[in-house]
């Protein structure tokens, strides 16, 4: 009987047929990029021509597919792709070309995949403007400055729009469809009510932004809900944040020895979509660091104190014992008599010393700081 | 619980019995002004028996078995009523129903789960609801040994990680316990929670034995029977002195009574029962029943209460049919539903009332509409987070320097900036090298697309380094996975046999539970637990001896394996001896690992403690 009844089948087919979202997030950052540049050969123009190409593989999956590029830069987090609607889409060299070169640009492009060369160039175009915009004083004023909560917040809320908008009112007004004609979702739902997966690659060149720690892993938290994977591609400065924001949404986390062939590092790792995922090994990184970084000093902790209130993380009793983010008084009695001296027992040192394989926190001092020598 | 009076003799003198208005002490008290006495004050939950003249007798007495506390003698105590009959009759009933409340609530307590399901349906009829939800402390939780037993027998894993700690170990019961409350109170909430009542008609088939119909019957079934059915209760009492009792069963289960209150449809061929057919129109509901457990409802808001003079639906209108046999042939459907409901009216509800209908003041609230009311205020915990700028400033101006040495020596920021915008222009060979690079899958990404192999070459290079990187990535992810086919079967998909897997386990549970109290002691601040500390620190350097002799044990194992191996065929011992080195020893090591980290840190950080803290101790003692 089961055999002749048919909505199992229908069932499997809608959810191995809704198409993917890929959103890149691709650090900006001017100064990063040059280090890079430096220290590997790797070089942004390069760089983005590679992850173009990876942008286009994964259009030229599905009809369906789509793709988003939003840029992390020094100082805020921009869509490179689709561009907001109502913004300019033009070249800004453009008005500035000859009849010549319009021509031969035309007549270059017309051989390609026309998805393919409406992406690139409304990617390659957002991205002179948004440079020819930074001015070298804002550079060197923050010259880490890096927009990856902004940046993550942009992709997931984009995600939420595209992939659970539904199929009609304004989810038909998103943000650069008329603009990027780039492609156009799939009427299928799913039984979450999803109408397309998606994905999130993190290209990133910059430090973690320790101030954005609360930020960041609210967004990762958000991504896991919406079991959005997100990729990371670190190619400079290893990171706590993003490793632990790949482990979370089951992304994966990959930081190239060989920037310069980061095409193969993008084809090989993150191409594969939710469905290719389930049955492939994936090359994500095999020890992920799992220790949180405390929010007062940046340190890496193995083992630290949380506020009951807001989970902030320090590595020692805050001072005055109130929460420095979120102002709550906290238990003082409590602070105090953890570590007070016990016979033979508890009243550790300040000096840090490393003793072992693994890296001594400050709980030994912090247990100590806010209860002075008995007696 | 209401409170009796009656005035008794108590030693010859004369004075006032009562029960008192909680149920939970008798109390006498004299009543000759002359002989000030204290009342006598009798514990209900202390009295052990109960023994009264029949009240036939011209002098009634009761007499009060008492045991004050346990093991101690029992008191006797024995009243003579002097007051009417009545009122004796009314305090001995009262005491006697004071006495079972208390007792059957002990009883539920202490019986386990695997009681009599008939026995726990009829404790459910009558209320104690306040049992059922009562919240047991922690203490009472740990100091509940039967509790404690019946926990560790339900899980065998437990039991198993118990005998390992306490009782081959040297920590107490009540430390293992003291991080397990939640498990003690969620098996107490289990075991509080009975199974239900359930369709018993159903589950009674009559067999055909030489063409007689056999029908085996317990006195639990006839019970449930009476309790689901009350019309078969009502034709028992009716018929049975006239019919032999096995007479009436026989009769029934052949009666189309019986087949109605099953939901079978009555078809004119059924056998025609001159006594039970009487029956079948009367309505099998009892209404005192629905009334006593129906949800209570404020009538205020009870639309269901004007249910029957509801004209839109039958309630004024005359029947058409106007035939009284109408429900005759009621659907199976209709028949399951109604027993459901009524088994469900046998389930003690656990939101009852206590008091009687329309007193409570929050009914009226309760019928507000809340939409036409203004919006309460929010009670939202407000969280003032703050900017973490200040904390990272510090950090960040060092590393400015450090960032911008190396730029500036080389360009400066406009320069790159126009590099940047240059190189990324339309008229670049963007597009170009993208072409080329699929084209002659020989990727030339560098800006140069004109100049030399050497560019090509290099980019081949570090492409086929990227590749070499991946792929021995996920040849370490490979090995991790689970139950990958690159282990020897013989020995088990962990690399050694069970029994060794199974030591490392029991080991790793016991040597969490170890780091759990200890670190739990060493930071409570506590001068009282040293000595839990120092036993914790004990057992924590056992468990490094024990997960030293597993891994030994591992490899003398390997040995042994490596022999046999050796006596096969060759293919098979060069397969071998590429994993040699991840067995035994080694592996057990690996896999341990982190715990042996965790617990040398514990250790560390106990000598560290105490290499500070002796020296101040001596000063200040």
């Amino acid at each position: 009987m089961d055999k002749v009844d048919g909505t199992e089948h229908y069932n499997f087919k809608q959810a191995a047929d809704l198409a993917t979202l890929q959103v890149i997030i691709i650090d900006t950052n001017p100064i990063a990029w040059q280090l890079l540049k430096q220290s590997s050969g790797l070089s942004f123009p390069d760089a983005l021509s590679q992850i173009l190409i990876f942008a286009n593989a994964h259009l030229a999956f599905s009809q369906a597919n789509r793709a988003a590029v939003i840029a992390n830069h020094i100082d805020g987090a921009h869509f490179l792709s689709p561009v907001p609607p109502g913004s300019d889409t033009a070249d800004p060299d453009e008005a500035n070309m000859t009849p010549e070169q319009q021509k031969e640009t035309s007549q270059r492009n017309a051989s390609k995949y026309r998805v393919f060369r409406l992406f690139e160039d409304e990617v390659r175009a957002s991205y002179r403007r948004l440079i020819k915009s930074t001015t070298a004083e804002t550079v060197d004023a923050i010259p880490n400055g890096s927009a990856l909560s902004g940046a993550l917040g942009l992709a997931l809320t984009y995600i939420n729009r595209i992939c659970f908008g539904g199929t009609g009112g304004r989810s038909s007004g998103v943000p650069g469809d008329e603009k990027s004609k780039v492609n156009s979702a799939g009427g299928k739902v799913d039984d979450t009510g999803r109408t397309m997966h998606a994905k999130i690659l993190i290209v990133s060149v910059t430090p973690d932004p320790a101030n954005q720690y609360i930020s960041v892993m609210n967004g990762v938290f958000a991504a896991q809900k919406l079991t959005v994977p997100i990729d990371v591609c670190k190619l400079r400065e290893s990171t706590v944040f993003l490793q632990q924001a790949a482990d979370a949404t089951g992304g994966v986390y990959m930081e190239p020895e060989h920037p310069k062939g980061l095409l193969q590092y993008l084809m090989m790792g993150f191409l594969p979509d939710h469905l290719a995922r389930s049955s492939l090994i994936l090359p994500t990184r095999v020890d992920v660091d799992f220790r949180a970084a405390c929010f007062c000093h940046k340190k890496v902790l193995d083992i630290g104190f949380v506020c009951s209130i807001c989970l902030s993380i320090f590595c020692e009793p805050p001072d005055g014992a109130v929460c420095s983010t979120c102002d709550t008084k906290l238990d003082v009695s409590m602070l105090e008599n953890i570590g007070k001296p016990v016979v033979a027992l508890p009243k550790k040192k300040k000096k840090k010393k490393v003793t072992d394989s693994l890296p001594e926190s400050g709980v030994a001092s912090a247990a100590d700081s806010p209860a002075p020598t008995e007696g | 619980m209401s409170s009796a009076t009656a005035t008794a003799a108590y030693k010859k003198k004369d004075g006032i019995l009562s029960l008192a208005t909680d149920g939970k002490s008798l109390i006498w008290q004299a009543v000759l002004a002359t002989i000030p006495s204290a009342p006598i004050v009798i514990p209900v939950d202390t009295i052990t028996n109960l023994q009264a003249t029949p009240p036939t007798s011209t002098k009634v007495m009761i007499k009060v078995f008492a045991q004050s506390t346990p093991k101690s003698t029992i008191d006797q105590y024995v009243f003579t009523f002097t007051s009417s009959s009545e009122d004796a009759t009314t305090l001995k009933a009262a005491l006697t129903a004071a006495i079972q409340a208390i007792k059957s609530a002990n009883e539920q307590e202490l019986v386990p789960a695997g009681g009599d399901d008939k026995e726990n349906i009829n404790e459910s009829v009558t209320p104690k609801f306040s049992k059922i939800l009562k919240n047991r402390t922690d203490v009472e939780l740990k100091n509940d040994m039967a509790l404690q037993q019946a926990v560790l027998s339900s899980s065998p894993t437990l039991q198993k990680k118990f005998h390992e700690v306490v009782v081959e170990g040297n920590m107490t019961a009540t430390q293992f316990w003291s991080t397990r409350v939640h498990l003690l109170r969620a098996h107490a909430v289990e075991r509080s929670q009975s199974r239900g009542s359930y369709n018993v008609l159903a589950s009674i088939k009559p067999k055909n034995e030489d063409s007689v119909v056999r029908v085996s019957l317990s006195r639990d079934q006839i019970h449930t029977i009476f309790e689901q059915h009350p019309i078969v209760r009502k034709v028992y009492d009716e018929v049975v002195p006239k019919l032999r009792e096995d007479d009436f069963w026989r009769r029934f289960f052949l009666s189309k009574l019986y087949k109605k209150l099953k939901g079978e449809k009555l078809v004119p061929t059924d056998a025609h029962d001159d006594v039970l057919d009487q029956y079948l129109k009367t309505d099998d509901s009892d209404h005192t029943l629905e009334a006593e457990y129906r949800p209570r409802i404020p009538h205020t808001i009870d639309l269901g209460g004007n249910e029957d003079n509801h004209s839109q639906k039958q309630g004024n209108r005359p029947d058409l049919t106007m035939r009284p046999n109408k429900i005759e042939n009621v659907p199976i459907i209709r028949t399951l539903n109604n027993l459901s409901s009524k088994l469900l009216d046998f389930v003690t509800p656990v939101d009852v009332a206590d008091g009687p209908p329309n007193s409570r003041p929050q009914d009226i609230g309760n019928s507000k509409l809340r939409d036409l009311q203004a919006d309460t205020r929010e009670q939202n915990v407000l969280l003032h987070v703050k900017n973490h700028k200040q904390f990272f400033d510090l950090e960040i101006k060092p590393a400015r320097n450090q960032q911008l040495q190396p730029v500036a020596m080389n360009t400066q920021t406009s320069t790159i900036l126009s590099h940047l915008y240059h190189d990324t222009a339309s008229s670049n060979d963007f597009e170009t090298n993208i072409r080329v690079a699929s084209e002659d899958q020989k990727p030339r990404l560098s800006d140069n697309l004109y100049n030399s192999d050497t560019v090509s070459t290099e980019d081949m290079i570090s492409l086929r380094s990227a590749s070499t990187q991946i792929s021995s990535i996920l040849s370490t992810r490979r090995l991790q996975m689970p139950g990958r086919a690159n282990r020897p079967i013989r020995i088990g998909s962990h690399g050694f046999s069970q029994n060794i897997w199974d030591q490392l386990l029991l080991t790793h549970a016991t040597s969490t539970e170890f780091l759990r109290h200890f670190w739990d002691a060493f930071f409570s601040g506590d001068p009282r637990r040293t000595a839990e500390i120092r036993q914790m620190v004990n057992s924590l350097a056992r468990s490094q001896e024990r997960i030293e002799n597993i891994a030994l044990s591992a490899e003398e194992e390997k040995k042994i394996m490596q022999e046999i191996e050796q006596r096969e065929s060759d293919r098979k011992r060069s397969r071998f001896g590429n994993r040699a080195n991840d067995t035994g020893y080694p592996l057990v090591k690996r896999v341990i690992g982190p715990q042996e980290a965790a617990i040398k840190t514990a250790l560390t950080r106990y000598e560290r403690a105490l290499e500070t803290e002796a020296p101040k101790l001596l000063i200040q003692d």
